[in-house]
C-alpha cells in the first residue's frame, strides 16, 4: 500500500513537471511569443482569436506567478485555451473527439495484438518446432521488419481502393449521424478493420516472440517440471504454472506500448484520415495551432504516466513477489 | 523374498547433444522393495538425477530414454502412454526436487500448489483438499496459516518441507528424495532427515533417497547403490557397504567421509575428478584414478555381479 502511494506521488509529481514544461516552452521561444503569434496570424485571425490565444497562453500584462497561477488553474478546469484550427472550438473538446477515436483504434490494436501474439507465443513455445513455431515467428518478424508507413499504403491500396473491401479513410461514412445504433456502429467498425488490422499486423511478431522465448524458458524451470511430475493436466501445466509466469514480461511491455498509444499511432491516422490524435496534432503543426499542440502534448504525458500506474498495479496484483517487496 | 515395487532393468539414457549422444545413465539395473529407503550415492555429475526423473518419465530434452524397462508395480513406465502416466505420477510415485528453491510456482499459493495436485487426482472436493493441505504442512512442521503464502516468503528449509509436504499428499508407495539436504544447515539438515524416518516408519512407503553425502546416507538408508559416472559401481546393505566396501571407489568415499569412522583417520580424497561423460575412459570408468588398477581394468568393462548376501559390485579385482 505504501509503495502504491509512493508510485502515485512519482507520478504527480511527473504530471506536474509535465505542466510546468508546457507553461514555460512558449515563454522560451526566442523574442516575445506574443507578438511573434500575433506577426504571423495577422490578417488571418479576427480580434475574437486573438483574444483566445492571449488568453491560452496567458500573455498578459501580469507577473509571471500569477500567469503560471492562472495557467494551472484553468487546466484542472479543464480549460486548455482555444483551438485556432478548429475555432472557435475549445482545445478540450478538439482533443476529447480525437481521444475517443485514437483510444479506440489504438487501443483495439493494441489489445488484439497483445491477445493473439500473447496466446500464439504460447501455442509456439508449447508445440515447440511444430508447425506454428516453425511458420509464424519468421513470416511475422518479416511483416514487421517492413516500414509501417508502406505496409499501411500497400493495404490501403489493395483492399481499398482496387478491391473495393474497405473504405478508404475516415472514422465513418460521411452519411451518418454518430450514435448507438446498429448501423453506425458497424460502419465503425468496417472503418477500423483496416487501419486496425495494419498495426496488428505490423506488431504481432513482437508480442509473439516475446512470449514464446520467456515461454521455452519458464518450460524449462523446476516448477513446471514438477507441475508435471504431479501428473497435472497439460492445459493447467501449460496455462497456470508456465504461462502465467511467462507473461510478466509480456505485461510490462504491454503497459510501455499502452502509454504509446496516443503518440504512436500518428502514422496510421495520416494514412487512414482517421480523425484521432495524431490526425490532430498534423492538423495542429499544418495550421500552427499552439494551443492545440499544448494540449495534444499534455494529453500524451499523461496518459504514459497513467499507463505506467495502471502497470504497476497490475504488475502488484500478478507478481506476489512485488507485494511483499514494496510493502 | 518380496517381490520388488520398483524394478529398473539396463535403464539406458541418453542427453542427445549436436556433439553426439552423451550416455547419463548406463544400463542400470537396481530393485527397490515395499517400504525400503534405498540410498543412491555418487559424485556431482554421476546421473543420479537423471535417474529420478526417468523413473517418472519427466525428464526434460535433449534427453532420451534409449534402452531398459522400469517395472512398477505390475507395469513397465516406459510403455505407459499420457494419460496412465499422469494417473502414476505422484499418486503412486512422487518426488522432492533437488532444488526446493526453484521448484515451487513463485507466483501461485502454496496450498493451491497442494490443492491441485490432490484434485487432479480426483476425489476431493475444494474444502477438503484444502483441509487437507493444511494438515500435510503440518505434518512437516510448517504452520497451518502459511497456506496461502508464496514460495517467496519461505527459507529454504520451510520450501524444501513443502517439497516433503506436496511428495505425501497422495501417500505414494514411493517417494524418491533427490538430495533433499544439501541446501540446508546442518540442524535443519538433521530434522528433516528424522521427519521423513518417522513418516516413512509411519506411512510404510518405500524411498529412493540420493544424496552425495554417503555418510547420512549409511544412516539412515537399508541399501545403498553406488553411482560412478553414469555406472552403478556398487549396491550392498548399508551395514554392509559400511563394514567392508568392496569397489575401491566405495572404499574411496567412505574414506573420504570422516563421520563414518568415528575418531578414526584424517578425511581423505580420492585423487583425480569424474570423467566425462562425453568421452569416458575405456574398461572399468574408475581405472584412471584407482591404485590398484591392473590391464584387464583398462580393457574390459566389469560387469555388475554378486559378491555375497544382497551385495553386488562392478570390479575386477573384488572376489
Ligand atoms: N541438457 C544436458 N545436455 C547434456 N548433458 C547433460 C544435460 N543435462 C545433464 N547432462 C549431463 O548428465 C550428467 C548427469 O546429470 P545429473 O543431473 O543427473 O547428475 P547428478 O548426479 O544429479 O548431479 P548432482 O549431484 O550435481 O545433482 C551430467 O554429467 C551432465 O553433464
Ligand atoms: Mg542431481
Amino acid at each position: 500500500m505504501r509503495y502504491l502511494i509512493r508510485r502515485l506521488g512519482f507520478y504527480l509529481l511527473a504530471a506536474w513537471a509535465a505542466l510546468t514544461l508546457n507553461f514555460f516552452l512558449p515563454r522560451l521561444m526566442p523574442g516575445d511569443p506574443a507578438t511573434a503569434l500575433f506577426a504571423r496570424f495577422r490578417g488571418r485571425l479576427g480580434p475574437e482569436a486573438m483574444q483566445a490565444l492571449r488568453e491560452t497562453f496567458g500573455l498578459t500584462e501580469a507577473s509571471l506567478v500569477s500567469q503560471y497561477l492562472t495557467y494551472l488553474g484553468s487546466v484542472f478546469r479543464g480549460d486548455l485555451g482555444i483551438s485556432i484550427a478548429y475555432f472557435p472550438s475549445p482545445v478540450a473538446d478538439v482533443i476529447g473527439t480525437g481521444l475517443v477515436w485514437t483510444i479506440f483504434l489504438a487501443g483495439t490494436a493494441l489489445v488484439v495484438s497483445f491477445t493473439i501474439g500473447t496466446l500464439l507465443g504460447i501455442v509456439a513455445a508449447w508445440w515447440r518446432r511444430g508447425w506454428v513455431d516453425n511458420v509464424l515467428p519468421s513470416s511475422l518478424v518479416f511483416l514487421g521488419a517492413f516500414p509501417y508507413f508502406w505496409l499501411a499504403m500497400v493495404a490501403l491500396y489493395i483492399l481499398g481502393f482496387s478491391l473495393g473491401w474497405f473504405p478508404l479513410g475516415h472514422a465513418y461514412g460521411d452519411d451518418l449521424t454518430p450514435g448507438f445504433t446498429a448501423v453506425f456502429l458497424a460502419d465503425v467498425v468496417r472503418h477500423a478493420a483496416l487501419p486496425v488490422g495494419t498495426v496488428v499486423l505490423a506488431t504481432l511478431g513482437g508480442w509473439l516472440l516475446s512470449m514464446r522465448n520467456t515461454m521455452i524458458a519458464v518450460l524449462g524451470s523446476d516448477y513446471v517440471n514438477l507441475a508435471r511430475a504431479k501428473g497435472l493436466q497439460p492445459s493447467r501445466v501449460v496455462l497456470r504454472y508456465a504461462a502465467r509466469n511467462a507473461l510478466l514480461p509480456s505485461v510490462t511491455g504491454f503497459g510501455m506500448a499502452l502509454g504509446f498509444v496516443l503518440g504512436g499511432s500518428l502514422l496510421t491516422e495520416i494514412v487512414f484520415s482517421y480523425p484521432g490524435e495524431g490526425y490532430l496534432l498534423v492538423q495542429a503543426v499544418r495550421n500552427q495551432d499552439f494551443p492545440l499542440m499544448q494540449g495534444i502534448f499534455l494529453v500524451i504525458t499523461l496518459a504514459v504516466l497513467g499507463a505506467n500506474w495502471l502497470v504497476d498495479l497490475v504488475y502488484l496484483w500478478l507478481d506476489p513477489r512485488t507485494r511483499d517487496s514494496v510493502s | 523374498m518380496t517381490k520388488p515395487l520398483l524394478d529398473i532393468r539396463d535403464l539406458c539414457v541418453d542427453y542427445v547433444t549436436p556433439h553426439g549422444p552423451v550416455r547419463a545413465v548406463d544400463r542400470v539395473s537396481l530393485e527397490v522393495k515395499p517400504g525400503e529407503i534405498l540410498g543412491i550415492a555418487g559424485e556431482s555429475g554421476s546421473g543420479k538425477t537423471t535417474l529420478a526423473q526417468a523413473l517418472l518419465r519427466i525428464l526434460p530434452p535433449p534427453a532420451v530414454i534409449s534402452g531398459g524397462e522400469v517395472w512398477f508395480e505390475g507395469s513397465d513406465i516406459l510403455a505407459l502412454d499420457e494419460p496412465e502416466l499422469r494417473a502414476m505420477r505422484w499418486r503412486r510415485m512422487s518426488m522432492v526436487f533437488q532444488s526446493a528453491m526453484d521448484a515451487l510456482n513463485p507466483v501461485v499459493t502454496i496450498g493451491e500448489q497442494i490443492v491441485d495436485t490432490l484434485r487432479a487426482h480426483g476425489g476431493s472436493t475444494p474444502r477438503s483438499a484444502r483441509a487437507r493441505a493444511g494438515e500435510l504442512l503440518e505434518t512437516v512442521g510448517i504452520p497451518r496459516d502459511r497456506i496461502d503464502g508464496y514460495a517467496h516468503q519461505l527459507s529454504g528449509g520451510m520450501r524444501q518441507r513443502v517439497g516433503i509436504a506436496l511428495a505425501l499428499a497422495l501417500e505414494p508407495a514411493l517417494i524418491i528424495l533427490d538430495e533433499p539436504i544439501t541446501a540446508l544447515d546442518v540442524i535443519v539438515e538433521r530434522e528433516i532427515l528424522e521427519q521423513i524416518r518417522v513418516l516413512q516408519r509411519r506411512l510404510g512407503f518405500a524411498v529412493l533417497f540420493i544424496t552425495h553425502d554417503l555418510a547420512r546416507m549409511l544412516q539412515v538408508s537399508d541399501r545403498v547403490a553406488v553411482f560412478y559416472a553414469a555406472r552403478l559401481a556398487e549396491v550392498a546393505p548399508a551395514a554392509a557397504l559400511r563394514r567392508a566396501p568392496r569397489h575401491p571407489y566405495t572404499q574411496g568415499l567412505l574414506r573420504a567421509f570422516p563421520t563414518v569412522h568415528p575418531g578414526g583417520e584424517e578425511p581423505e580424497s580420492i585423487p583425480g575428478s569424474p570423467p566425462s561423460l562425453r568421452n569416458p575412459p575405456p574398461g572399468c570408468r574408475f581405472h584412471p584414478r584407482c591404485d590398484r588398477a591392473v590391464d584387464k581394468c583398462r580393457e574390459l568393462t566389469p560387469e555388475l555381479r554378486p559378491l555375497g548376501a544382497g551385495h553386488f559390485g562392478a570390479c575386477h579385482l573384488a572376489e
